[in-house]
């Protein structure tokens, strides 16, 4: 072995003779002591292992407690000594070792710096200022009509390939179209830009969609996917009470894109709005993007990484987050770095009462019965505290002789030992450290820190109830207000967490900007949280990272791939720019134009590079099959956002309403906005949207993946929404047209803004004359409606997330109960199909949870024959709704009718009663359906298969 | 059936379901194609036992001391306090005595109470641990760590990355499915995200009390024409698209997006197929069963027999084992609903050769303490007669695919509250499971954020005592 080892210093000597030894050190040791042995022979370790540092030369030198590093080190690695393995657990390769060896028999050299985590990040290329860029010189002057061009041409031609041609008009301005508004030109438009003489036509064209709203639609969805965004905190499983105003943080992303606000400005009120004087109040909502990530109710640590995670990374395209555990293993991001945002975004919160957006005139009477509402759920809970707060201190008070035993005892004790005392002794850890001064009466104010975990449980259901009161009122028409938050009052700099362990605190962090662009020595940010001065290090023209990141983005999405293809790293491990010039140039012409986006767009867009065709070319395909010199366009698919709005689109149902409260995506029948203003549930996504690559709002999310599976193919073959826009394409058809051609070209004409050619037609009139409509299968007819008594009968309108719901109202029945409104009892309708005996059984059940109130709920069962047949009520309890021997007419109905009684509040029911009239039976629940699936006719089915087509899904 | 074998077939049945016109010119292009499914089969990179896996979850946290792992020495100390105190999320007092009695089974004369009789009676095939222990004891950190391999953080789930590795071997089906009846468990769909790993590999999620298919797989029905009306439909489709592709050739995303809707086509028959209980003669129905935990696994097998990578059967909605208070009763009524179909579970695929590349899983996010739970307000409902989470130690055992059989790994204290010899932790569970399937969890890597993340993040160790 000893011999072994020999030969490796030898042969590794020679490799080290052209390393200079602290070289060596930092290649081929450092990285192994920071892997292996940091955690307990570094400062992050508590307690440091052995007494023996291995970050500083110091230390080094010194040796621990087994002696100097020459005697030790290498019997520690060769795990030969059993008193003495290290690292623990699997050896070190035998290649390592020998590295240390050659190590030691160098000295042990070490830089005094050592400590300070100095990784060579002054090599990563995105942390250099961008360069002010001269456009190369290119060969085919002709094509490259803009500096952009000659960037992308010169590399094309350095490796002898040419670029495509301008794509053809009817092409261009699809594309156009799409990219920019994520909706169709229409037919009109299409044809008078191809017939266009004017030499500007393009550029007109350009003008005119960046100045459409339906451009901050689109793009706005774009910065969303980057800022997480969703309209609840979770899925409804776990509590997942809806944002009531997170719709206006989504509106303001939308509104501040039309209006071209400077990006730096984009950000910086999206981080700390509350903190500029004067910025008029719409642009509170702006600091949504800090309070609609995922909070974490039992863990600050989760919440507040999350913040940090979607501002470095989509901000800053660092991964910061990589350093809460250790130092970034690649990055040179320190984890005091982390520690130090982690102060800022640690420190603020939601104002109790969130800034309206709109002057809010005389309160409506929903308003003050709102208002009346809320401030009652307020005072419940004030009142939950109080009278358990005093139970508490009662509790303690008997304990006494335990407690003033257990302050006896601990005197002396270390922070671990007396946290064990409390454990094994089951006594609160609170109320023992007060117990000298106070005994048992812990003030109101800390109840939280005295109370048991079923209290713990019954506050978060009380908050949840205000919440929920909250959104439903936001949902019913509320003014809008402003998902702010503001700064704690008196901010604490957090520690370093070692390991990423709160519990294991090291050194203090306060808030400052990353060292690796500030320099180690950068100065601390002074007001309040910081959020200030992180904002304004962030939008500093001399970041070297806002503005690459940014243009990187935009760029992104214009060509379907980024100059830098991981477009939220641009660290190490991220790619390099495959244009690292344009990059740069793209960067520095950003800020110079004042931070502007469309400015930017209107830059790319007037290219040849974005004007190319997207045909295929053999010869550039073999060398560069990625495409990543941009030889010709991609071609793209599009995202569902454009696959469901350019339906609606095409049959002309598309209303065009900016902003406000979000709607049903599942809605029945659909409702016909923009997706972008759907209602998006944290944790549980549409399926439709899931199935479609939609962006996970779990994170932030730096670009959508691409993928193609049969869900997709199966919601354009089934759901009711492509079959409802079949039929509705289908009767615009048939009244456009004359005769099938001209109705064939109408389809064609609002689906691809282009005449059919003669092949099409005929290949639609064939499968026209081939198909029938085939008769209806005879469904079934349910006996059941769902619907209201609002003086009589009226069915729901929608029927949307599996509920049945009547539009603003919010009573809804599901499979299994539902929730009646206020004044609007909900029926189920019952109408028999035979006559005979007739047997009711069922349980009518309300009120879960620990937190009561309001009155329950009461279920009547009622015959158009007979009248009223029973009345249960029920509150926090159930009742057997059960009924026999009565008799039943063909035709004759019986309504399931659930009501709030007097507090319309806290009024969810279960109820799944069964109807039995002989040996048949009925029962709410499995026999729960939505709308009658809708039968397609020829024409239909016709329309329908255009809707799937690839010319369809795909843009040029 | 091997993955060149499927690929044949599929690339016959796509020549025999009649695309129509556009799929004889189009089939030179497939191979580009098929690589753009993200749910396409794919090799192991290592040897492996296991093809598909199974995990039956008993979320809430089933009781060891109750099932697994037999303690008389809480009979000795019934009432009394025990010398050992760890910190659970609630007050507990006094030993409490297993509330079921135990006796050997099998040949392996390994002793499992009566609540698992049925079970019991396979034991010879099952590889019991135990000695598991987690991190935490609240439901929702422990579901992320059994599930995530992290209490805290966004990561993919155990089922995601089995599919991001290995595809599914039936792409009319989605590859990982979770089957769970009346609504979803305690932390819902994170149980099963695909997190940074792309969508396509997140689990589907099927409502077991449904017997519609439509409410089992999103727009699985076809509503608007007939089966013939679709297929001429979806010909006329296939003829336009020919045309269009004619034009913009060499472009496998447009060929990739044809075959989805043929594979959709089929997947709708697929579906009706494999949910379809009344095809399973009455014998077997007979040995699962007729409760809706019998159902749940006949469905579970027959998923799995059509090459549905990862399945996962939850218990109920909501986290039904949770048995702070009552436990005999509570946990005697669930360890009879699934006690039968559970075993009978274990015979169908013993008897189907499946149990030989089929990993079983059986267990719950933590056991629950060995002593009583002491009443609280809001958080128990005041009696002294169930038992509060625990994450020091518990039992779960696993079947098939390589493992031992009879076999019992590592035992707790003398009372069952943590583990204490041959200790098992989550990560050392999940690279275990990874390495039958055939990837070292070192290894088996995604990028993601500028890190390459594992499922066991930086820990965990293959506990090779298990492997036969």
């Amino acid at each position: 072995m000893k011999r072994s080892i020999a030969v490796f210093v030898l042969s590794c000597g020679g490799l080290a003779a052209q390393d200079s030894p602290i070289e060596h050190f930092e290649k081929k040791i450092r990285p192994v002591l920071a892997a292996r042995c940091y955690a307990c022979h570094s400062a992050q370790a508590n307690p440091v292992q052995g007494g023996l540092r291995l970050d500083s030369a110091a230390g080094i030198r010194q040796g621990g407690n087994s002696g100097p590093l020459k005697g030790s080190l290498l019997r520690a690695l060769s795990h030969r000594d059993a008193n003495l393995k290290m690292p623990p657990g699997k050896p070190l390769p035998a290649e390592t070792v020998a590295e240390f060896s050659t190590w030691i028999a160098n000295g042990a050299p070490a830089p005094e710096t050592l400590v300070s985590a100095a990784k060579p990040g002054a090599k990563l290329w995105s942390l250099q200022a961008p360069m002010a860029q001269t456009a190369p010189a290119v060969h085919a002057v002709q094509w490259a009509k803009t500096e952009i061009d000659r960037f992308i041409l010169a590399k094309l031609e350095s490796k002898g390939l040419t670029p495509q041609g301008e794509a053809e008009r009817a092409t261009l301005i699809r594309r156009v179209y799409f990219d920019i508004t994520g909706l169709p030109p229409s037919k009109r438009q299409v044809d008078a830009f191809v017939s266009s003489k004017a030499p500007d036509a393009y550029q007109r064209l350009v003008d005119e969609v960046l100045g459409s709203p339906r451009y901050g639609e689109r793009w706005g969805r774009h910065w969303l996917d980057v800022a997480r965004y969703a309209d609840s905190n979770n899925d409804a499983v776990n509590s997942g009470i809806k944002y009531a105003w997170s719709y206006t943080y989504r509106d303001w992303v939308i509104q501040a894109l039309n209006e071209d606000l400077p990006y730096n400005r984009f950000l910086q009120y999206q981080l700390a709005a509350d903190k500029i004087a004067g910025l008029p109040t719409r642009h509170l909502a702006a600091l949504g993007f800090l309070s609609l990530g995922r909070d974490f109710p039992k863990s600050e640590p989760e919440t507040v990484d999350d913040r940090i995670d979607a501002t470095t990374r989509g901000m800053l395209g660092f991964t910061v987050a990589c350093a809460r555990c250790h130092d970034h293993k690649f990055d040179p991001i320190p984890t005091k770095d982390y520690y130090s945002l982690y102060s800022v975004f640690s420190n603020i919160r939601q104002p109790r009462d969130l800034p309206a957006l709109a002057a809010t005139g005389e309160l409506s009477e929903k308003d003050k019965l709102y208002q009346q509402r809320l401030a009652r759920s307020r005072a419940d809970f004030e009142a939950y505290r109080k009278r358990r707060h005093a139970e508490m201190v009662a509790f303690f008070e008997t304990q006494s002789a335990e407690y003033e035993k257990a302050a006896r005892d601990s005197q002396g004790l270390t922070a671990l030992e007396k946290e064990e005392l409390v454990r094994v002794r089951q006594l609160n850890s609170h109320v023992l450290a007060g117990w000298r001064q106070r005994g048992a009466k812990v003030p109101l104010e800390e109840f939280e820190l005295i109370y048991t975990e079923g209290d713990s449980n019954n506050s978060r259901a009380h908050l949840n109830r205000y919440n929920f009161l909250l959104a439903q009122y936001a949902y019913d028409g509320a003014p809008p207000r402003a998902m702010a938050v503001e700064d704690v009052p008196n901010p604490k700099p957090a520690h370093v967490f070692l390991r990423g362990n709160p519990a294991n605190p090291g050194v203090l962090t306060p808030p400052h900007f990353l060292s690796a662009i500030a320099g180690a020595e950068s100065k601390v940010f002074e007001d309040g949280s910081g959020r200030a001065g992180l904002a304004e290090a962030i939008i500093d023209p001399k970041n070297p990272l806002t503005a690459r990141v940014i243009v990187n983005r935009v760029w992104m999405h214009h060509f379907g791939a980024g100059l830098v293809r991981t477009p939220s790293d641009f660290g190490f491990r991220g790619d390099a720019p495959t244009h690292p010039e344009l990059l740069d140039w793209l960067a520095v012409k950003f800020v110079e134009s004042g931070w502007s986006l469309k400015a930017l767009h209107r830059m790319i867009l007037m290219s040849s590079v974005y004007r190319q065709e997207s045909g295929d070319n053999e010869a550039a395909r073999a060398v560069d099959p990625e495409n990543l010199m941009l030889w010709r366009m991609n071609r793209r698919r599009l995202e569902i956002e454009s696959l469901r709005d350019t339906m609606l689109a095409a049959s002309e149902q598309l209303e065009l309403t900016v902003g406000g409260v979000p709607f049903a995506l599942s809605a029945q029948p659909a409702v016909p906005r923009r997706t972008v203003y759907s209602f998006i549930e944290r944790g549980r996504i549409p399926g439709t949207l899931a199935a479609f690559d939609f962006a996970s709002p779990d994170q932030h999310a730096p670009m959508r993946s691409s993928t193609t599976v049969p869900q997709q193919a199966l919601f354009f073959l089934n759901s009711p929404y492509v079959v409802g826009q079949a039929q509705a394409l289908a009767a615009k058809a048939r009244a456009a047209g004359t005769n099938d051609v001209s109705r064939i070209q109408a389809l064609y004409g609002r689906l691809f803004s282009r005449a059919a050619t003669t092949a099409e037609v005929n290949a639609g009139l064939r499968y026209l004359a081939q198909t029938e409509l085939q008769p209806a299968e005879a469904l079934a007819a349910s006996p059941w409606q769902y619907g209201i008594d609002a003086g009589g009968f009226r069915h729901f309108g929608v029927f949307a997330n599996e509920s049945w719901q009547g539009a603003g109202v919010k009573a809804a029945l599901r499979p299994n109960g539902g929730e009646p409104g206020e004044g609007l009892p909900v029926v189920w309708r019952f109408t028999s199909p035979v006559q005979g005996k007739l047997n009711i059984e069922g349980t009518l059940r309300h009120g879960q949870g620990a937190v009561v109130y309001g009155d329950g709920v009461r279920g009547r069962i009622v015959s158009s024959r007979v009248g009223e047949l029973a009345s249960y009520s029920v509150n926090g309890s159930s009742a057997e709704t059960k009924l026999s021997g009565l008799s039943i007419e063909a035709g004759e109905t019986i309504d399931f009718i659930v009501d709030c009684r007097l507090d319309p509040e806290n009024d969810g029911f279960s109820w799944a009663p069964t109807v039995r009239i002989g040996d048949k039976q009925w029962n709410t629940k499995s026999d729960f359906a939505g709308p009658r699936p809708k039968r397609l006719d020829a024409w239909g089915l016709y329309a329908q298969v255009l809707l799937q087509t690839n010319e369809f899904a795909f843009v040029d | 059936m091997s993955i060149r074998d499927l690929f044949t077939t599929r690339r016959d049945m796509l020549r025999q379901c009649g695309m129509g016109m556009g799929s004889v010119a189009l089939t030179s292009m497939l191979a580009p194609a098929a690589d753009l499914n993200p749910l396409r089969p794919k090799p192991a990179p290592l040897p492996f036992k296991a093809k598909r896996v199974i995990h039956l979850f008993m979320n809430g946290g089933c009781s060891h001391v109750d099932t697994w792992d037999p303690k008389p020495a809480l009979q000795k100390y019934a009432g009394k306090p025990i010398p050992i105190t760890l910190k659970t999320e609630r007050r507990t007092g006094a030993a409490f005595p297993s509330q079921f009695a135990f006796k050997p089974y099998g040949k392996s004369g390994i002793e499992v109470s009566d609540a698992f009789a049925q079970v019991g009676s396979c034991v010879d095939d099952l590889c019991v641990i135990r000695s598991m222990h987690t991190d935490i004891p609240n439901h929702e950190p422990s579901l992320m760590m059994m599930n995530c391999g992290d209490t805290r953080q966004v990561r993919p789930s155990f089922g995601s990355w089995l599919t991001y590795g290995l595809g599914s071997e039936n792409e009319n089906l989605p590859g990982f499915i979770v089957l769970c009846p009346d609504g979803l468990p305690t932390q819902g769909n994170q149980n099963w995200r695909s997190a940074f790993l792309p969508g396509a590999y997140q689990a589907t999620h099927i409502d077991t009390r449904e017997t519609q298919i439509e409410k089992l797989i999103e727009n699985i029905r076809n509503h608007a024409t007939s089966r013939p009306g679709q297929r001429r439909q979806l010909d006329l489709l296939n003829e336009l698209n020919k045309d269009y592709q004619e034009r913009r050739q060499n472009d496998a995303m447009l060929e990739s997006r044809v075959q989805s809707f043929e594979l959709a086509y089929r997947m709708q028959m697929e579906a009706d197929d494999a949910f379809d209980l009344t095809r399973e003669p009455a014998s077997v129905r007979e040995m699962y069963g007729d409760g809706l935990q019998g159902r749940q696994m006949m469905i579970a097998r027959r998923l799995l027999e059509r090459g549905v990578r990862f399945v996962q059967v939850w218990h109920g909605a909501g986290q039904p084992w949770d048995s702070h208070d009552d436990i005999k009763t509570n946990h005697g009524r669930l360890a009879r609903e699934c006690d039968q179909p559970i075993a009978a579970l274990l015979k169908d695929l013993k008897q189907r050769g499946m149990l030989e590349d089929t990993l079983v899983i059986w267990g719950g996010e933590f056991g629950r303490t060995p002593t009583v739970e002491l009443p609280d307000l809001g958080a128990n409902s005041g009696m002294s007669n169930g038992r509060d989470h625990n994450p020091y130690g518990f039992s779960m055992w696993l079947a098939g695919a390589g493992l031992k059989r009879g076999y019992v790994h590592g035992a707790t204290d003398e009372f069952g509250f943590a583990a204490a010899e041959n200790k098992v932790h989550v990560h050392d569970l999940h690279a275990t499971l990874l390495h039958q399937l055939g990837f070292d969890h070192e290894r088996f890597t995604y990028r993601y954020a500028g890190r390459d993340f594992r499922l066991t993040d930086v820990h965990g160790r293959v506990v090779k005592e298990l492997l036969a």
